[in-house]
């Protein structure tokens, strides 16, 4: 690390998230800081890479080289893994469980079948199907051993027989190993033995030497089925990553580029790419915007935030609670397979620009928005390349919102009369309304599908949507905030400079972190007579195993011991309890009576917050089943500029006036429309009102305000009518 | 008989008042499709609440409800776990309203907790509890609340709530009515005690559920009331009234567009939980403009076991199929039920007396489950309706409890959740059923993992895995079965007890051609080796149900008898097995794909004998290729055959009519061969 410290540092930091359709880049060079956008190009991933960069160090007056030669750290987010998965296009594996026990991952708890579909789609039982397996069935071997729930061997494993079946996998042509035994985690003896034993069989340097996974190396956690779904999917998604960035990093390093490239994790951190497992960098974009809204929270001061990003298929979230993304999903999902993973949670629902309108004829002529979407083509009807589903944007053309010639700064020319006409005969007609009236129905249900999302994302996690502030990213996000933010109850929403990148832009806010786990049975509190342990070893032991592979960890990364600093979280539950509630503790070791005091005090209070206080049962017992601890290396986060005030009048923002309409006054009123990069710190442009750019824009109802703050960015707030004529500008600054 | 029985008749929407109509026209465009949603969220967030909190195994096996009612007790939407309770936790609801809304000495007021388990108030039996909170908006009641789970014990007879030796009422525990249980949000710590006192082999699981049940239903209050504050009350309750509209209106177009008809199914069981006994489910299903009518006349006669109900329980089972299949994309509100009739005569075992024990009515209606789900497949493949016809899925209802105190010095009574959670799906008219599909009654539950279970109780499984073939032939075949074997581990005894059935003849039946899935029997195996042997790491051990009964590898002494079985004690080293049903096939099994006939038999969903001798494929079993030429030729002969066995249809009936199972099977079947009543039940 000292050579790493000493070391010249360099003028450029560059964030790069390459998504399904556009490959994002932000770049931060010297005072400066630009915004490029390329094609992804899914052939081969180093391309956009490249092109996204080259694009930015353009703007900078740069050379691809010349700024790569500068460049301090690359961030990099991803679908690939995404991509690899629902495309089933990874290597051929075999799973090894304990006999009896080979049905596990195919049984999948029973109705495997719901997982990662909608409860919608989950609720007619004869339409539904379980997932394509990963590794088939004809692939899977039992071996004879067993190791009992305390760790203990009460079988021996049979060598001669696991290496009969191990010919067999191998004449089957399998590529790598996964190898999941029961209460492997309590004691690897048996999964560490069929390493050895594969290894005797076809050593390093054969051409049949094949990858082994361990799975209580992957994972160290009970539940064998979830334990299994992770260890596969890191091995499936494992190889086809890893030649995806040594093609990234070769190309890199040709061009000059020799320091770090860090990949961004979907458990909130960020960690060098050699020493990263490919299942967690499923769904990094968006989990980085979940990170940059919580470091952009901290700055403005919002402990609590929904990130939203609406694009143009789909609507994703992620939350931010107490200023934290200790956030996780209850059972996450990767693809089709439950996983015990702390995988930041992001939602997806089909709500889009594209999103189509039609009618429910089932249900008594319901008006339905999505979740099948017009794509980008043939795209909305008002593109004009021959789309014929009126789609919400189609609706916002028509309520005013949007300028037919200032799309995409004038780029793409909207046909306003067609999207009527298509509004007209698909909707409004067979409802008996009018269009304009059948237009602000679209915008309505499409705003009230995302509002009740963002409701029960919240409610469900036990928090109260009121106490959160919006962050509204993406093409669509502002002209709908308002629509889905105050539907949810929010009433505050923040709209950045950097919407369109955000999940780039956000990776340059992410620090170094890593996440260890391992479950252990610790009964805290006991039932009935309410001893508290004394055992603190136990504890103790847990959490210095884990410390020392994380140490090991950074410090292969470059990081010494001072520089790590370690958070943990203990998964807990009254006794006899089937699910654990994850709990911050307090302490990170147990020296006495008042630490065990402080880690009970912590759950109940965490616990009363999420369920109800008519819940907490300590009569019942206390139990620790997972430790989870948290080893963070600190960045040096990229910085927002700021600005001087410059009062409150945005009239020299002002580009004129355009009929839209307002649900308030149930009609069009003549409304403001101002230019986004005119506005300046202290501005207060009051709703209705339109604000433009040439990436997004902001749709303003009579009830809201924007305020501008210091960093150019709008603040709204919905306002209690009658709405205050005058409200001190200072006040609203110093609120945000 | 000291009980309002009518009220359970009550399941169809009340009439609107004129405050629900005024409310409904005041709605504005977008609120239904809108608020509608919201509400549906609010109940999927109660349930997710619950669950968190609970600890029975049934928590996992998602058999329970989280709905939300009308002032009047009428259900707006639940999230689905078992659709049943939705439909009768109206009924305690109405029976609230009916008798203690004036009552002085009880009332109803903001911040009251009732809870009830009785199934002569709506219940379907005893382990199904339900809390209930009122939910007011500035004194009036505007709405109701309710979260019902089945609990794993209820201080009957022999542990585990469902008791296979219950002969009467008086056999089954705890039954509370309708009663409050707290007031002013707080639950009465005296009841508790009460109610673990009467639960007394597993206290600490009653208390905590309960709790966990009241969490859910007051979540759902305190939404519904930011709700109101927020959009006022005409728009909540405009929208409650409108989704039971709703449900009404499509379901009744829905009927109407089917095709007129009348179409019938048998189902059958083998046990009373008492004896064993051959017992008939009959359904003539009617269909006529935009009408339902079950008929179940011809059903068995009640009996003096277990294996009874009461016609609500039997009208909420088809909750199960018509919210889970035909209606799925309605509200799940009672509005459905306008247009649907029932008739389940009194005195069958399906509408027994009050004093019957119906401890193990779902396990009786799981015939029920198979007539409708048969009869209305053929209605909807008759209508055009393709997607949606199947074959039934496996319906056997494999609950196997197991009590003592664990490895943690903790008494409890739960059950094997995992083979519980996989009973097979039926076939489609597309494809093969779902394999471990789920708990029939309440699909959406997940099974425990192995290390779940072993960490909470002192078992050690020997496998789980699919069961060999446990589903239904044909051109598509019912999804898998599966099967478990457990060994006690680390403490002197635990005592375990079944209510599975079928080891006679299977409930759920095949569809057009299709066959049933298959029986299975009860196993244990007393005084074993099995510890030493694993031990010794011998080579030996068994790997499923069918190598452990054949090849005895393991010593001691086996048992094979029927599935449903009594409360035993089994000492540590002794084993128990359970086992799932299959889903009901599809279609002639001679149509089948002989590819898939082959995969099948190498995922080990078949046996060669089965591959070869029922679907008539030919193949070579080291290379696994079928013999395409062969596969034709057995598949012709086979064809040949059949119409040598062919008789017309006058000749068959001659012939089939002749037949009569033996008097044993038939001691509470009823009069052969139409089950009527013969005779006289005295309980006492």
């Amino acid at each position: 690390m000292t050579e790493m410290a000493e070391r010249q540092k360099k003028n450029a930091t560059i964030d790069i998230d390459i998504g399904g359709t556009f490959t994002d880049c932000f770049i931060h060079y010297k005072d400066q800081s630009v915004i490029a956008k390329s094609p992804t190009t899914g052939y081969d991933l180093s391309v956009c890479f490249m092109r996204a960069i080259e694009k930015g160090a353009g703007q900078l007056g740069l050379t691809l080289e010349e700024l790569l030669q500068d460049t301090e750290v690359i961030r990099y987010s991803t679908t690939v893994a995404m991509n690899k998965l629902i495309e089933r296009k990874g290597p051929k594996l075999a799973l090894i469980t304990t006999e009896g026990f080979e049905d596990i991952t195919f049984i999948g708890k029973g109705s495997q079948w719901q997982d990662g579909i909608s409860s919608q789609d989950a609720r007619n039982v004869v339409k539904v199907d379980k997932p394509e397996p990963l590794i088939p069935r004809k692939l899977v071997v039992g071996v004879k051993e067993r190791v009992d729930f305390t760790g203990k061997v009460i079988r021996p494993l049979d060598e001669e027989d696991f290496r009969d079946k191990l010919q067999y996998l191998v004449d089957q042509g399998v590529m790598g190993f996964v190898v999941n035994l029961l209460w492997s985690f309590k004691n690897p003896v048996h999964e560490k033995r069929i390493k050895e034993i594969i290894q005797e069989e076809y050593p390093e340097f054969y051409l049949g030497s094949m990858p082994v996974f361990l799975s209580h190396e992957v994972l160290p956690k009970r539940f064998e089925y979830s334990r299994a779904n992770v260890t596969i999917l890191n091995a499936y998604l494992h190889q086809s990553i890893a030649e995806e960035l040594a093609s990234i990093g070769d190309e890199l390093r040709d061009l000059g580029y020799q320091r770090s490239l860090l990949m961004v994790y979907n458990t909130g951190g960020m960690g060098e790419v050699f020493r990263t497992a490919a299942v967690n960098t499923y769904n990094g974009g968006p989990v980085s915007g979940v990170i940059g809204s919580s470091q952009i929270g901290k700055l403005y001061g919002f402990p609590n935030v929904v990130f939203s990003d609406m694009g143009g298929t789909s609507f994703d979230l992620g939350l931010v609670v107490n200023g934290s993304t200790r956030f996780y999903q209850f059972h996450p999902v990767i693809d089709r397979w439950r996983v015990d993973l702390p995988i930041i949670e992001t939602k997806s629902i089909g709500a889009g620009g594209g999103s189509i309108a039609w009618i429910n004829k089932n249900l008594g002529n319901r008006l339905e928005v999505g979740p099948q979407s017009a794509g980008s083509y043939p795209g909305p009807v008002a593109f004009d390349q021959g789309g014929t589903e009126p789609t919400v944007t189609d609706a916002d053309l028509v309520l005013g919102y949007i300028d037919p010639e200032y799309y995409h700064g004038g780029q793409l020319r909207l046909n306003k009369a067609k999207a009527e006409a298509a509004i007209e005969q698909k909707i409004a007609k067979p409802l008996g309304i009018s269009v304009v009236e059948a237009a602000a129905l679209i915008k309505k249900i499409v705003d009230g599908n995302m509002g009740n999302i963002i409701h029960k994302e919240t409610a469900l996690k036990g928090y109260d949507p009121k106490d959160f502030v919006l962050f509204a990213m993406g093409g669509a996000g502002a002209t709908h905030a308002c629509g889905y933010g105050f539907h949810a109850g929010i009433s505050r929403i923040l709209v950045l400079r950097q919407s369109p990148v955000f999940c780039a832009f956000s990776s340059s806010m992410m620090d170094i972190k890593h996440i260890y786990e391992e479950s252990r049975h610790i009964v805290l509190l006991k039932p009935v007579t309410k001893e508290l342990m004394t055992d603190y070893e136990s504890f103790n032991e847990v959490v210095e195993r884990l410390k020392k592979k994380a140490l090991r960890d950074l410090a292969g990364e470059g990081f010494p011991e001072e520089d790590v600093l370690f958070e943990l979280e203990l998964d807990m539950k009254f006794g006899g309890q089937l699910n654990v509630k994850r709990t911050s503790s307090p302490v990170l070791a147990l020296k006495g009576e008042a630490d065990v005091k402080a880690v009970w005090e912590q759950f109940t209070k965490e616990y009363s917050e999420a369920y109800s206080p008519l819940g907490v049962y300590p009569e019942g017992g206390i139990e620790i089943e997972n430790f989870v601890l948290h080893a963070i290396v600190p960045q040096p986060k990229y910085q927002l500029q700021e600005y001087e005030h410059q009062g409150s009048d945005p009239g020299a923002a002002l580009k004129g006036t355009r009929p839209a309409y307002w649900e308030e006054y149930r009609d069009f009123r003549d409304t403001k429309v101002y230019q986004m990069e005119k506005l300046r710190c202290g501005n207060i442009v009051r709703g209705p009102a339109i604000i433009e750019s040439e990436n997004t824009t902001v749709v303003l109802p009579p009830n809201a305000t924007y305020t501008v703050d210091k960093y150019l960015n709008g603040f709204i707030e919905k306002i209690e009518q009658p709405m205050p004529e005058q409200k001190d500008a200072e006040e609203i600054i110093s609120m945000t | 008989m000291p009980f309002d029985l009518e009220i359970n008749e009550r399941l169809k929407p009340e009439p609107l008042t004129e405050f629900q109509k005024a409310c409904m026209e005041k709605l504005k465009p977008g609120e239904y499709e809108i608020y509608s949603e919201k509400l549906n969220n609010i109940v999927l967030e109660g349930k997710e609440i619950l669950t968190r909190i609970g600890v029975s195994g049934f928590f996992h096996g998602g058999d329970l409800i989280v709905g939300i009612y009308t002032a009047q007790g009428d259900l707006v939407t639940a999230y689905c776990g078992v659709f049943l309770h939705s439909v009768t936790t109206q009924i305690a609801i109405k029976y609230i309203l009916k008798h203690f809304k004036d009552d002085p000495t009880v009332g109803i007021r903001e911040g009251d907790i009732f809870y009830c388990n009785e199934a002569l108030y709506g219940g379907v039996h005893n382990p199904d509890q339900a809390a209930i909170m009122p939910i007011f908006h500035n004194g009036e009641l505007v709405a109701w609340s309710a979260a019902a789970v089945h609990q794993p014990e209820t201080g009957a007879i022999e542990p585990g709530g469902m008791p296979v030796s219950a002969r009467t009422r008086y056999d089954e525990g705890l039954k509370m009515t309708p009663v409050k249980i707290g007031e002013n949000y707080q639950i009465r710590n005296d009841i508790l005690d009460m109610m673990a006192n009467m639960v007394s082999r597993a206290p600490r699981m009653q208390i905590i559920d309960t709790k966990a049940r009241v969490v859910g239903c007051d979540r759902i209050r305190v939404r519904i009331q930011e709700l109101i504050q927020e959009k006022g009350v005409e728009v909540v309750v405009g929208v409650m009234s409108k989704m039971i509209q709703v449900a009404e209106e499509a379901a009744r177009k829905r009927i109407e567009s089917w095709e007129d008809g009348i179409y019938r199914s048998v189902a059958f069981f083998d046990t009373i939980g008492i004896q064993d006994s051959l017992i008939r489910t009959s359904l003539t299903l009617i269909k006529k403009g935009d009408q339902l009518i079950f008929d179940f006349s011809g059903s068995s006669p009640e009996n003096d076991g277990s294996f009874n109900g009461f016609a609500h329980i039997t009208r909420a089972h088809s909750a199960i199929y018509l919210f889970g299949v035909p209606f799925a994309d309605l509200p799940t509100a009672s509005g459905i039920y306008s247009n649907i009739e029932f008739k389940v005569p009194q005195g069958t075992f399906l509408n027994a007396n009050w004093d019957a024990s119906v401890a193990n009515s779902p396990v009786a209606n799981s015939g029920t489950m198979s007539v409708i789900g048969h009869a209305m497949a053929k209605l909807l493949f008759a209508s055009g309706q393709y997607e949606l016809a199947s074959a039934v899925y496996g319906t056997t209802g494999c609950t196997y409890v197991v009590a003592g105190v664990n490895q943690w010095g903790v008494p409890y009574a739960d059950i094997l959740s995992n083979v519980f959670n996989s009973e097979g799906g039926g076939a489609r008219t597309n494809r093969d059923g779902i394999d471990s599909w789920g708990f029939p009654w309440g699909c959406w539950g997940k099974g425990p993992d192995v290390e779940d279970v072993e960490n909470e109780q002192p078992l050690v499984h020997l496998f789980f895995k699919h069961r060999k073939n446990s589903m239904g032939f044909g051109k598509y075949r019912g999804g898998s079965g599966t099967t478990i074997a457990v060994a006690v581990q680390s403490v002197p005894y635990l005592v375990f007890q079944s209510n599975a059935k079928n080891h006679k003849v299977p409930t759920s039946q095949g569809l057009f051609g299709g066959y049933p899935p298959s029986t299975h029997p009860g196993i244990k195996i007393l005084n074993t080796d099995y510890f030493e042997k694993m031990e010794r790491g011998d080579r030996d051990l068994p790997t499923d149900a069918i190598e452990l009964v054949k090849d005895r590898a393991i010593q001691g002494d086996y048992v094979v008898e029927g599935s449903v079985r009594f409360a035993s004690a089994l000492p540590k080293g002794d084993i128990y097995v359970g086992m799932s049903s299959g889903g009901g096939g599809y279609g002639d099994v001679l149509q089948r794909d002989p590819q898939s006939v082959v995969e099948d038999l190498r995922k080990g969903f078949i046996s060669e004998w089965v591959a070869r001798n029922v679907y008539k494929v030919e193949f070579d079993a080291s290379t696994w290729t079928v013999d395409e030429e062969a596969t034709l030729r057995l598949r012709n002969e086979e064809r040949q055959a059949r119409k040598k066995r062919g008789k017309r249809y006058e000749e068959f009936m001659a012939e089939w009519s002749r037949k009569k199972p033996p008097e044993t099977a038939l001691s509470y079947y009823g009069e052969w061969p139409n089950a009527e009543p013969n005779r006289q039940l005295v309980r006492i």
